[in-house]
């Protein structure tokens, strides 16, 4: 394999800035003296550009993904007691899943909840 | 801000906010991912869905050896070859690498660029996703694929030629 080559190989890890800084030196020198790897490194950099502009302008995951997901790992809700206020409170869940009825309690401080006791291990259901 | 890792570590211990953090990291970059192998909407949501599942339920197998991103992205891989080994068993998943990319002048540029990424195969346009929309190093990309760094670097080097081919 010659230089060049080898050279243009790493481009596009060099442009990301993601080669190690050996490599990285080994670029920057061949690209000062060389006009056929600078014309790759443009190239690149303008695929790069189009690519990353296509794959952004494609459709997002839909919104409504989300509830299912935390659905199906956390359970449907099935009751939920809240005691307290914003500053300091306490919570006690049941929920199901794959036919389990996991209960946990929580104690929330500040906004921020605390995970005091969950009657189902997790990954128990995996 | 939470880092990755933090947020990995959380739900580990079954903290559901982190999850949603997680979730809204990472489940849209899965899809596009998903959708770059799969190259169907459909399939794609279920890989998302089982992959943001399986991150739920196996957070404390995470070892911290790679990125966050790479072990998720691990996942959605495992998952989106697996459901195209169930879909080739019940019906023919459409080779997308034999669509030709249109040259037509006046299309949209966008348009010509998703043309010319469906023309590459299957492999070069992964290496090609991970490389400029994930900005993983070709190391990365060699642990995550289990393929040897070299074949990493050729298929990148052959998708650039296609591509620039293509969009010239």
């Amino acid at each position: 394999m010659n230089e060049c080559t080898r050279i243009q190989e790493l481009i596009p890890w060099y442009i990301e800035g993601v080669l190690s800084e050996q490599e990285e030196r080994d670029v920057a020198e061949h690209l000062y003296q060389c006009e056929q790897c600078r014309d790759d490194l443009v190239l690149t950099m303008r695929i790069r550009l189009d690519v990353r502009g296509a794959l952004s302008s494609e459709p997002s995951l839909p919104d409504r993904l989300r509830d299912r997901v935390t659905q199906k790992a956390f359970g449907r809700r099935l009751a939920q007691v809240d005691v307290g206020s914003f500053f300091l409170g306490f919570s006690l869940g049941a929920r199901l899943r794959k036919g389990a009825l996991p209960v946990h309690g929580d104690l929330s401080v500040m906004g921020r909840r605390i995970r005091l006791f969950n009657t189902e291990r997790k990954g128990g259901t995996k | 801000m939470a880092s990755d890792r933090d947020l990995i570590a959380d739900v580990a211990k079954g903290n559901e906010e982190a999850f949603r953090q997680l979730y809204d990291r990472f489940a849209d970059r899965v899809f596009r991912y998903a959708c770059t192998i799969l190259h169907e909407g459909h399939l794609a949501e279920e890989v998302a869905q089982e992959t943001m599942i399986a991150v739920w339920k196996g957070a404390e197998k995470y070892a911290g050896r790679s990125k966050v991103s790479t072990w998720i992205l691990g996942i959605a891989r495992n998952q989106a070859y697996s459901l195209i080994r169930k879909e080739t068993r019940t019906e023919t998943v459409p080779d997308l690498s034999l669509v030709e990319p249109d040259p037509a002048p006046g299309i949209h540029r966008q348009e010509q660029v998703s043309k010319a990424l469906q023309g590459l195969s299957k492999d070069h346009r992964e290496v090609v996703f991970l490389t400029f929309y994930e900005g993983l190093s070709y190391g990365e990309i060699s642990s995550m694929l289990g393929i040897p760094t070299g074949t990493v670097k050729s298929r990148m080097f052959h998708a650039k030629q296609q591509l620039g081919e293509a969009l010239a």
